[in-house]
């Protein structure tokens, strides 16, 4: 019994200096934060700054234009992660649980959207939303943003579904259910923890997205923070202090909504553990 | 039930949304990179057929390191295999375990992945830089001096130095999905398994890496096609450098469409990069339908 | 059964092709992106495009907001809509917009190859008709040049730039040194100071063009501007003896160690808080960097001065030649609707951004500002380059924008190989004709 306790010390002291190594880079990203060049370069890399440049976040909230692109960004990679479940969640149960002759091809072509390198579907992928008249809005963003998502998100649902016993649905069968009321009454609800994990994924992906949309959109009223963040680099030197601090401000709303996320998932799988 | 499972019209109307945004927007790049490929373009002016002979350029030419850069993202699919997806898979496990801390250890431990990788690249540059970098400073204060060197500089050293943040980054990731999964299959098989006395490692494998293989699949494909797909971290550390030595495919590519204006030989890496990975998926595929037989 | 399943597969591909035609349709017309509209009260919008945003604490890009405010307060049948990436993300942004034929009435570019391919694809408004003797007389001298394509003029630059040698006169006091005159006495320089242990010349050439700028600079001093051209058009082998002397003395700072030890694993900004900071002696840049030298955070304010790249002795080059030049400017989209309001706003950006960045000691001007700067007010140490500029006899373009896309390219990655000691100066001159054949 001592040395199951002694062992079981040794697995939290591991567990602690891996939660220090991984808490690290949050910590060195405020300190940068609110830096100057000269100590971010040479003087002073990981200690606190030697003088509190608070004004780092003057320049960014100002640059960046933080306050408007955050609310878009919000809005973009809200509807993107949205849609993203409620399709996936379809197909994902048509191509896992139903019968047909093509599901394995439908799903391999439809990872297809995993594999392409987003930078060479740049041009093809502008001019498809060119034709489609929707460059430039929110649109134009959401729609990429969640046809390259979906693989994804389907790829972790059926690795979820696969998971979940048949029997379930055989009972609800018998219990008379149709094709539909058993999706919506039986499988949703247990897939709530996949849907709250793959949600995250997909959150963080579109947040840090950079390059559609820094092509698509094309005026202030519809651009992201991540190209505001970026535009705060000067064409030949750049003072990384605002940088830092805009980060800073871009990954803490992100850190939140993950806590809130984890907790569902911890709460649904507690609560909704299949008994099998 | 089976017949409940054919419904055909419900196959449709679920499937409908997912193949409709495929068509839209996943399918015109593939056709569109497949056609730029056959052809010699600078992206806007004039359109040379050219056949095949990107193709052949990519696997001929040495000076333009198509080959090394597949090379380089080999070997990082290769420690993602044999670090990351382990080191997520040990911590899914421990945590899930019922550890004093759990929800603390799993927010925690998932930071990395959320943070932009442009801070993360800068921090790690931090780390690597020759002069007061932490990693050389370390080296100098135990005495081993002979060992410090421009880390992200030295063709030798450059691709250690590039991988280790690009696969330290995403072990939250995979321990995230491993954890979830394992949480959701159901707690009576492990407790069937305590009271026969099983030890942790037992369960381990005999009861929790079996229940979870269409997660594992579905984590070995991500690792796999990721890693052919290696862009942001290697662009901020090194963007390929130094004299291509860190180069991967996307990297290369970036780099020969929009900075050398070759278009059609940059597509043709794109497609390349496509095929490779989807024939890595079928291999997955194939392994584990195999394996279930 | 089969039969069932494969027409199904036919419908749903249908309806897929079906609905996508369908939305494009349907949704024309709803939103009009970068699409000219004369509003009702007579109004002309103008799109412009730059890598200037609403950072207040760039100066470039806040002198650019200025501008565009005084064009909209001057002139009030303009509206003007603008749009910003940075650097990189701006060059990608702007080559898939103008692929895509999506590119703003008005944007900036860079004389030269980066602006070559969008030229010859026809997608560029020609604006020679509108350089009036008035307009050409306010010019100054040669800072069309970048933008003229086959005889044509297509754009106006917004600034002039050059290089120099920045020097710590503090450290090379210490040292008992003297500012060197000549490439020798520069080379000896660099051995006293790498034997104290300073670094003698800070380089970050991560940033590939920060490299580029120095060999410029050498190929010029060695060979000429008209000879250097000659060589870089391909009307001449990069194995003359004038360019290999380039190479040559490349190497040799190279070898005694001038530049930052391990300098390609650091990047531009790095290198440039080794020099703030006072743990290198020089640094080679451009006029740009002024501010940081000068700035509050920076430990070498007030101790540095700035001269010319020194000359070398079989060079045929003078110290009065210089690369750089007007790159930076603003080209008129071919299908903007506007082609007249467009080009007396560009003519007005190009002229505002000038003085501006002149005033805030960061370029010099293309236009003849006559007396509207208050010289007092310019920073000494970017008035030594103004002051070397004007006794300049000639300016050649950067070389990675003389070149196209991906001469330019290779001939940095070539220019790495050799300061890491990968090829010889021969074998350089050899993959440098490759290059440009």
């Amino acid at each position: 019994m001592e040395r199951r306790s002694d062992r079981r010390w040794i697995l939290q002291i591991v567990l602690m200096v891996w939660a220090v190594i991984q808490l690290f880079p949050l910590y060195w990203l405020f300190a940068f934060s609110l830096k100057s060049n000269e100590e971010i370069f040479g003087e002073n890399i990981i200690g606190l700054p030697h003088q509190f440049l608070w004004k780092n976040y003057e320049t960014a909230i100002i640059g960046a234009n933080i306050g408007r692109f955050f609310i878009n960004s919000v809005i973009v990679v809200g509807c993107t992660v949205i849609l993203t479940s409620i399709i996936s969640l379809f197909a994902s149960y048509a191509l896992c649980r139903m019968r047909w002759k093509l599901s394995k091809v439908f799903l391999g072509l439809l990872m297809i959207g995993l594999m392409i390198p987003m930078h060479a579907a740049l041009l093809p992928v502008m001019l498809m939303l060119k034709h489609m008249n929707l460059l430039g809005g929110y649109l134009s963003l959401i729609i990429p943003y969640t046809a390259f998502a979906i693989p994804m998100t389907l790829l972790i649902f059926i690795g979820f579904l696969s998971g979940i016993p048949v029997e379930l649905e055989e009972a609800a069968c018998i219990d008379g259910c149709n094709i539909y009321q058993m999706v919506f009454k039986v499988i949703f609800p247990l897939m709530k923890p996949a849907v709250a994990t793959a949600g995250i994924f997909t959150f963080v992906n579109c947040w840090n997205e950079l390059m559609f949309a820094n092509t698509f959109v094309n005026s202030t009223e519809y651009k992201t923070l991540t190209t505001g963040i970026q535009t705060l680099a000067g064409q030949y030197n750049t003072t990384w202090g605002p940088i830092g601090a805009a980060l800073v401000l871009a990954t803490f709303p992100t850190i939140m909504i993950y806590i809130l996320l984890a907790k569902q998932v911890q709460k649904s799988l507690v609560l909704g553990a299949v008994k099998g | 039930m089976g017949k409940l499972l054919q419904n055909k019209k419900a196959i449709f109307l679920f499937m409908a949304p997912a193949v409709l945004f495929f068509a839209v927007i996943v399918v015109a790049p593939v056709f569109l990179s497949g056609y730029y490929s056959l052809l010699e373009w600078d992206g806007m002016g004039e359109k040379i057929f050219v056949g095949f002979d990107n193709y052949a350029r990519l696997f001929t030419d040495s000076g333009d390191k198509f080959l090394l850069a597949l090379k380089n993202s080999l070997m990082i699919a290769v420690f993602s295999l044999l670090i990351q997806l382990p080191m997520g898979m040990l911590f899914a496990i421990i945590l899930s375990n019922g550890v004093r801390g759990e929800r603390f250890f799993i927010t925690i431990f998932f930071i990395p992945v959320i943070i932009s990788t442009v801070a993360i690249g800068q921090l790690w540059g931090k780390i690597y830089h020759p002069d007061y970098g932490l990693l050389n400073t370390l080296l100098r204060n135990v005495g081993f001096d002979r060992l410090t060197r421009a880390w992200l500089g030295d063709k030798e050293t450059v691709l250690a130095a590039v991988i280790t943040p690009i696969i330290w980054q995403y072990i939250g990731y995979y321990m995230l999905l491993f954890y979830s999964s394992i949480k959701s299959v159901s707690a009576d098989l492990f407790d069937a398994a305590k009271i026969d006395g099983a030890s942790r490692i037992q369960t381990a494998f005999r009861i929790t890496i079996p229940l979870i293989k269409p997660m594992i699949k579905t984590c070995l494909i991500f690792s796999l096609v990721g890693s052919f797909k290696t862009y942001d971290m290697v662009c901020v550390l090194t963007d390929g450098g130094p004299a291509h030595a860190s180069e991967v495919p996307t990297t290369l590519m970036v780099w020969t469409i929009f900075k050398r204006n070759q278009y059609g030989y940059g597509s043709a890496m794109a497609v390349i990069i496509v095929l490779i990975c989807f024939s890595l998926y079928l291999l997955v595929q194939k392994f584990f339908k195999a394996d279930n037989e | 059964m089969k039969k069932k399943s494969r027409r199904m597969t036919a419908v749903m591909l249908a309806a897929i092709l079906g609905v996508s035609s369908l939305t494009a349709c349907s949704t024309k017309n709803e939103q009009e992106g970068n699409d000219n509209s004369e509003a009702s009260d007579g109004k002309v919008t103008l799109t412009v495009w730059s890598l200037y945003g609403t950072n207040p604490e760039d100066k470039s890009a806040a002198a650019f907001q200025e501008a565009i405010k005084e064009i909209m307060d001057e002139d009030s049948s303009v509206e003007i809509k603008l749009d910003y990436a940075e650097n990189e993300a701006y060059k990608t942004k702007i080559k898939a917009a103008v692929a895509a034929n999506e590119a703003p009435d008005i944007y900036g570019t860079w004389g030269g190859g980066f602006t070559q391919p969008f030229v010859e694809a026809d997608k560029v408004l020609q604006i020679d008709d509108y350089l009036t003797d008035e307009i050409n007389s306010k010019l100054l001298p040669g800072v069309l040049d970048y933008y003229i394509y086959d005889g044509n003029v297509y754009g106006l630059p917004t600034k002039m730039s050059t290089c120099h040698l920045f020097v710590n006169k503090k450290i090379m006091d210490e040292h008992e040194l003297k500012l060197p005159n000549t490439f020798d006495e520069l080379v000896e320089v660099c051995k006293t100071l790498r034997e104290a242990g300073i670094t003698p010349i800070s380089l970050g050439s991560k940033d590939r063009w920060a490299i580029g700028k120095v060999f410029d600079m050498m190929g010029v001093r060695a060979c000429g501007i008209e000879e250097a051209t000659k060589i870089l058009s391909g009307k001449d082998s990069f194995n003359n003896p004038d360019f290999l002397y380039a190479a040559e003395n490349f190497n040799q700072l190279a070898e005694v160690g001038a530049f930052t030890e391990n300098a390609v694993a650091l990047n531009n900004d790095e290198a440039l808080a080794d020099f703030t900071l006072g743990k290198a002696a020089m640094f080679y840049n451009g006029s740009w960097s002024c501010g940081f030298i000068n700035s509050d955070t920076s430990q070498v304010k007030g101790d540095v001065v700035a001269i010319p790249f020194p000359e070398m002795k079989d060079g045929k080059g003078t110290v009065n030649e210089f690369v750089g030049g007007a790159s930076d400017g603003f080209v008129i989209n071919k299908d903007t609707k506007y082609p007249d309001k467009a080009f007396e706003v560009l003519q007005k950006i190009s002229y505002k951004m000038s003085l501006k960045s002149y005033q805030n000691s960061l370029d010099m001007p293309v236009w003849d500002l006559g007396d509207e700067v208050d010289e007092s007010k310019i920073d000494p140490l970017f008035a030594m380059i103004v002051e070397d500029a004007s006794q300049s006899t000639g300016y050649m373009e950067w070389w990675d924008t003389f070149f196209e896309g991906s001469a330019a390219q290779d001939y940095l990655y070539a220019l790495i190989d050799l300061s890491m000691g990968e090829v010889t100066p021969e074998e350089f001159c050899e993959t440098m004709n490759g290059i440009v054949q």
